[in-house]
Parts: C-alpha cells; structure tokens; sequence
C-alpha cells in the first residue's frame, strides 16, 4: 500500500527554527585548500549553515522553538492536541524517546500520544503521513516535529573532511482536522536492500561499541563509534533513478502535471542533485526553492525549511496553495507527499542560541 | 576527441585528462564531477545518459567517457 490518500486535513501553520551560529564554506579554505572549496560550492550550493556545533543547541530545542512559534502565532489551545510526532534521528537520550520530553516542554496534555520516528531525510514526508492517519483516526490535531542536529563538539575540534554538507534545523508543523479541508495524498517507498550506501554501522546493537573495543582497540573504536559511511556515486544514482521513477509513478497514478504545484519542496541533498532531479522531471527550476544555498543539507528538517524560506521571501496573496513535498535518503526510504499550505501561515526562521537544560548530572545517573 | 577534451576541462580545470587513465579510481574526480560530466555531456551531445551507466568505469579515462557517448550515439541511430 504505497499510495495513500486522505481527506480533510489542515495544515495550519509551519515554522522552523536554527541555531544562532553561522559558519561559511570560504572558513574551511586555509584548511582544506581554496580550490577545493570553490570546488565543493559549485557542486554542493553551498555557501554557510547554521550549526550547533559549537553551541549544543540540539534538534529538539531547534523542534521546541519552532513549536512555540507556530502555536503563538496561530494562538492555539494546546489542549486540541492530541498526537506529537518527533521525526528525527537526532535524538536527546537513547532512551526514553525524544516525543515524550518535548511533551513536557510545550505542556501538551498527558492524553497526547507521542512517539518519534527515527526516519532521515524522509522523516519530514513520512510524518505528514502519520500526521494524517492519526487525523483519520480521530485526532483533533497533530504536532509534527522535523529536524536534524548535529553534536556539540570538544572547542578546537579540527575536522578531517568539510563539515558544510550537513546544517542543522528543526521545524514544527500544526495539522488539524477540518471538515472542508483538502486531501493529502502521495507514495511512500523503501528500498532496505541498498541499505549499505549510506549507513551509520556502528554503536547499535548489530556492532556495538564493546566489540570494536575488542577488536581495534579503545581509540579505533572511538574513531569507528557512530562513524557514517556515504557511497557518493551510488547516492546520486538512488536519486536519479528511484526517486525519478517515483514522482513518474505519483503523476501516473494521481493524474495533473507539474502545472498543478505551487512549488516542490525537496530535500536539500545538494545543488548538484536537486537541479539534475529538476531536469529528469521536467519540473521548473524556478519551483524547486533551494534554501540549501544558506542552510547547507538539514536533513529530516529540509522540506519543512524549504517551504517557509519560499513564502517568506516570495509573499503569495492567498491563503490555499497546493504544493508538493518530496523526501528521498537513508533506508533507503522515499516519498513524495501533496499538501495544501497557507502561505500566510508559513513563519519566518527563528535563531536559537539557547540549549535546554535538563537538570541531569553524573552524579545522578551512575 | 579535441571537443571532448575542451568539455571535461571546462568541468574540472586542472585535471590532465589527456594523459590520466584511472580518473575515479585514482580520485583524480568524485560523485559530483561524473554528475557534473553527465549533465553537460547530455546537453552538448543530445544524449541521454541512462542511470546504470553512472558506473566509475565509464568515466576513468576521456577515452572511456568517449567510448560510452559513441554506444549511444550509435544506439539512438538504430
């Protein structure tokens, strides 16, 4: 059941939010070489991001203040919401799951269900989905939290490769029930056995870290712990080719033509990817928005992004506009996914310089 | 081969496609180059580079790459 189609819904307002430190590619150029990183802007798009490296703001706290802003604006009684969907793989502890803290922190009714989605970079797709059926399934409104983070690292921490592809940002997106709403329809597809271009192997249960220990040693194993791996080429043909076939196969099965969207909102893999995805599609560049240029690739929070950067710098005089979004990434998982936003509701970014403090010392849990 | 040359030059200065022999392999161009590649190629010679061919050994040598523009010139003839 890879189609799905589902009345009703409401996307009443979405906001993002990133953290309040900027780096530039051109930093990284006494480190890498000028060259190189002229190189890695034209292919990649990017030119800074905002990350929370330095100042440990994580993606629930990203989550968090898109949250406030969205519930502020549209002042909503938090006590309509009935389901929270945390869609990250950036998670505050490995357990309990992130959903459940940030309940606490937007003072959401213990009758909300919570759950988290540990996705990538169709987290955002993926939970516009759930988002849905839980609608369908009598929730009076549902909380979709998006976002990615990168770790806070030690101060004069000197990377190997150039940090710029991944940025970091959280969104949050309010979607109701209401009768004389719109249908959200799209395909969602997962491709497990190509799982290995693009993985992070080890710390999970498959290869914990005791046994890298064993085998290579306390500082290889550290060197390995959480270590991703990416298969480039292999990448950029997972998404010229699947996700190509996939928004063939949504046109086909749903009908109209790239005439019908406002925009598509696509994940930020890179500039190289999204412009060569345009041009298999036959979609027009100049729809496609690409906040990638300034945000770098923020994985399970790009689409969310890429939207409100549109309409908040393309004001749109009207409040319904049918779009579609579509996430492709590690599984490997990929959906395309049509909702109708309101532009006007569509909130400006929000910079976060503060990291949530959450009481926990060693001296408590040893 | 002289146009070919003068393309692969303009996407990635600096690299001697004259002479180099393992242009992936050696990591003389990565992931974004061969994309890069593909989509002028497609423009510049009216072809349509298939997906299973964005493999590293079309794209080792100029002579490679020349070698998978001519199949498919000569495929799209037939």
């Amino acid at each position: 059941m890879a189609y799905f189609n589902i009345g009703k819904i409401r996307i009443s307002g979405i906001a993002n939010a990133v953290p309040d430190d900027v780096e530039y590619s051109e930093d990284y150029s006494s480190l890498f070489g000028e060259e190189y990183v002229k190189k890695f802007i034209a292919s990649t798009g990017i030119h800074r991001r905002y990350t929370s490296h330095r100042n440990g703001v994580t993606a629930s706290d990203l989550c968090c203040a898109a949250a406030e802003k969205v519930l502020t604006e549209l002042n909503y009684d938090r006590s309509n919401i009935d389901a929270l969907i945390y869609a990250s793989s950036s998670r505050d502890y490995l357990a309990p799951v992130t959903a459940c803290v940030l309940q606490d922190r937007l003072d959401l009714t213990e009758e909300c269900i919570c759950y988290d989605v540990p996705l990538g970079c169709t987290a955002y797709v993926y939970g516009l989905y759930l988002a849905a059926l839980q609608i369908q399934a009598g929730c009076r409104s549902v909380l979709l939290l998006a976002g990615s983070a990168s770790e806070q690292l030690p101060k004069g921490y000197v990377p190997t490769e150039i940090p710029m592809l991944s940025g970091d940002s959280g969104s949050a997106t309010l979607i109701e029930a209401v009768e004389d709403a719109s249908e959200m329809y799209g395909l969602l597809r997962s491709v497990g056995k190509k799982r290995e271009i693009l993985i992070q192997p080890y710390g999970g249960q498959r290869h914990p870290f005791w046994r890298l220990v064993e085998e290579h040693g306390l500082q290889r194993a550290a060197e390995l712990n959480n270590r991703w791996y990416m298969d480039g080429l292999e990448v950029m043909r997972f998404s010229l080719r699947e996700v190509v076939q996939m928004v063939g196969d949504f046109y086909s099965y749903f009908g109209g033509s790239t005439d019908d969207y406002d925009i598509l909102a696509c994940h930020q893999a890179n500039q190289l990817i999204l412009k060569n995805l345009a041009r298999k599609i036959k979609f027009p560049i100049e729809k496609i928005p690409m906040p990638i240029t300034e945000y770098a690739n923020t994985g399970c929070g790009s689409v969310p992004l890429a939207i409100c950067e549109h309409y908040t710098k393309v004001p749109v005089d009207r409040e319904a506009a049918e779009i579609l979004t579509c996430g492709f990434g590690i599984g490997l998982s990929l959906g395309i996914v049509k909702i109708t936003v309101n532009p006007k509701k569509c909130f400006s970014t929000l910079k976060v310089s503060e990291r949530f403090d959450d009481k926990v010392t060693y001296e408590k849990f040893h | 081969m002289e146009r070919l040359y003068t393309i692969l030059e303009g996407v990635c200065p600096g690299i001697d496609f004259r002479n180099e022999k393992a242009l992936a392999t050696d990591g003389y161009i990565d992931s974004f180059d061969i994309v890069s590649i593909i989509s002028i190629l497609e423009n510049e010679y009216k072809i349509s580079i298939p997906v299973d061919s964005m493999v590293e050994e079309n794209f080792e040598s100029a002579e490679t790459i020349m070698k998978l523009i001519r199949q498919l010139i000569s495929a799209a003839k037939e």
